[in-house]
């Protein structure tokens, strides 16, 4: 597991009360109700501060964000 | 005045348009708490429009946004989606807007989403919204008693509802 996931991981765990064996790093974040609206929002910037890297608003896309490995994938991609 | 109103689903370049709008106080206080004195952003809006529960589009006067209408818990199962709407733009005439949008709204809700049927809640007070709902053949389903928080007390919501035939 990346740095970018564990970090990733641990605040979904810690800030949302989500069950440890309900997160996988494939497990739909937003897709599924997992997280909502406003979670998400909270989710995005946490990212941000903790990866330096300003999210543009049309990034915000399932693609992106659905799930813990593409948010790795997302802010691992060159800016 | 406007000659021609539709309706199409808001894309990333009208995000920061939309959060304005919904941050304006005037629009604000009538919002759900979710939305009510909180920072909103095109980011926010952003998230909201690539939730699946949602489906946001921008009235169009002409190529010009005059406001939004929008699906809101979309629950494909029951057939059933609450709507919400504002008035973004004063300057593009009031009369009859965000109606037209919403009626358009609705016949999307229909083709589209395959809907059976809309519900919208509206503060006690909120007269203009009222009308919008009722020009779009909405009903009074019901209130909610003391279910909205005002900063000195509280306001009813009323409910509304209407069936729609699928095309």
């Amino acid at each position: 597991m990346t740095d970018i996931a564990a970090i990733v991981r641990e605040f979904l765990l810690d800030h949302f009360r989500i069950e440890p064996g309900e997160l996988s790093d494939s497990t739909p974040l937003f897709s599924t109700g997992l997280l909502d609206s406003f979670a998400m929002v909270e989710l995005v910037a946490f990212a941000e501060s903790s990866f330096k890297k300003k999210v543009r608003a049309r990034d915000l896309t399932l693609e992106n964000f659905d799930s813990i490995e593409r948010i790795v994938g997302y802010f691992s991609a060159a800016p | 005045m406007c000659d021609h109103i539709s309706i199409a689903r808001l894309g990333p370049e009208q995000f920061e348009m939309a959060a304005g709008w919904l941050a304006r106080p005037e629009i604000n206080r009538w919002l759900y708490s979710e939305w009510r004195g909180r920072a909103v952003d095109e980011k926010l809006v952003a998230v909201v429009a690539m939730n699946a529960r949602n489906a946001l589009f921008s009235v169009n006067c002409g190529h010009q946004a005059a406001g939004l209408v929008a699906l809101g818990e979309l629950n494909r199962t029951d057939g059933a989606a609450s709507v919400w709407y504002l008035l973004g733009s004063n300057r593009l005439g009031r009369r009859g807007v965000i109606s037209e949008g919403l009626r358009l709204l609705c016949e999307v809700a229909a083709s589209e989403f395959r809907l059976h049927t809309l519900h919208a809640s509206v503060i006690e007070g909120n007269r203009g919204s009222v009308r919008v709902l009722e020009k779009c053949g909405f009903q009074y389903a019901g209130r909610l008693r003391e279910a909205f928080k005002l900063d000195d007390g509280f306001a009813d919501r009323l409910l509304y509802d209407r069936l729609i035939e699928c095309a």
